[in-house]
């Protein structure tokens, strides 16, 4: 049995066990804004292109924060990191491990980015489970003008990622001309 | 309703793909990153440049 039909046979020689399961990662985002660690969050890069369009390979998630405003401006992210240490969570380079996914927590770096997480999108991760919990989701425009403003995202992974949005008809081109006008002025 | 072109088709079948719930989409997911894993091992013994990729310890 080849590992792609290993892992088209669910349950049967897995190569490495799972050891979580998504839905806790999103549990414990929700946790930490409900705690104070974080002011806001949503879910940005290819995993967030994945579920507004098609799903890609991706190797981590990332994640934008907001922050309360008494944050040391120089080390955003540490009551965040603190946070995590306390609670015994790997750190594998750049990333937290959490439920199995490595999550690269990033602060919200320009007032564009700030208002692409406020206006994130909400929804159920399992439409069909009651008890699902939501997923944040930044906005397919925003995703847009983030990779076509920001200095050094403009590459050609994220200007494919940007022509699948298009392609799906997701892109709202009145608001990121808006969006352009006002991250230029 | 069937296709008028194999191209209509495609395009039939990416937009279902796009309705997929988000749970449905990150199974997926998990899914291409196990099959890139498993790719470089054909690169590799091909002496191709490799991929990287580490897929999720996770379950959708």
């Amino acid at each position: 049995m080849t590992d792609i039909q290993r892992s088209l046979d669910p349950g049967r020689g897995r190569l490495n066990p799972a050891v979580g399961q998504f839905r806790d990662v999103l549990l414990l985002l929700s946790r930490l804004k409900a705690e104070g660690v974080i002011h806001d969050y949503a879910i940005g890069g290819a995993v967030a292109m994945s579920l507004w369009a098609e799903p890609v390979a991706t190797q981590d998630l990332d994640v934008i924060v907001t922050v309360a405003g008494g944050a040391d401006p120089l080390d955003p992210l540490r009551p965040l990191l603190d946070w995590f240490n306390q609670h015994e969570h790997a750190f594998v380079g750049e990333h937290i491990l959490i439920a199995g996914v490595p999550v690269q927590f990033l602060v919200a770096w320009s007032p564009l980015v700030v208002e692409a997480v406020a206006s994130a999108a909400e929804t159920a991760y399992d439409p069909s489970d009651p008890q699902s919990p939501t997923i944040r989701l930044i906005r397919p425009t925003y995703l847009v003008a983030m990779w076509q403003t920001d200095q050094g995202a403009d590459t050609p992974r994220r200007r494919e990622r940007a022509a699948r949005l298009r392609e799906a008809g997701l892109v709202d081109d009145t608001l990121l001309t808006e969006l352009f006008s006002r991250t230029k002025t | 309703m069937k296709p008028a072109t194999p191209f209509e088709g495609k395009a039939q079948w990416h937009a279902q793909q796009r309705q997929l719930p988000p749970r449905e989409k990150i199974r997926i997911l998990i899914e291409l990153q196990r099959r890139e894993a498993e790719s470089n091992g054909i690169r590799k013994s091909l002496g191709r440049p490799t991929v990287s990729m580490k897929p999720w310890d996770t379950e959708a």
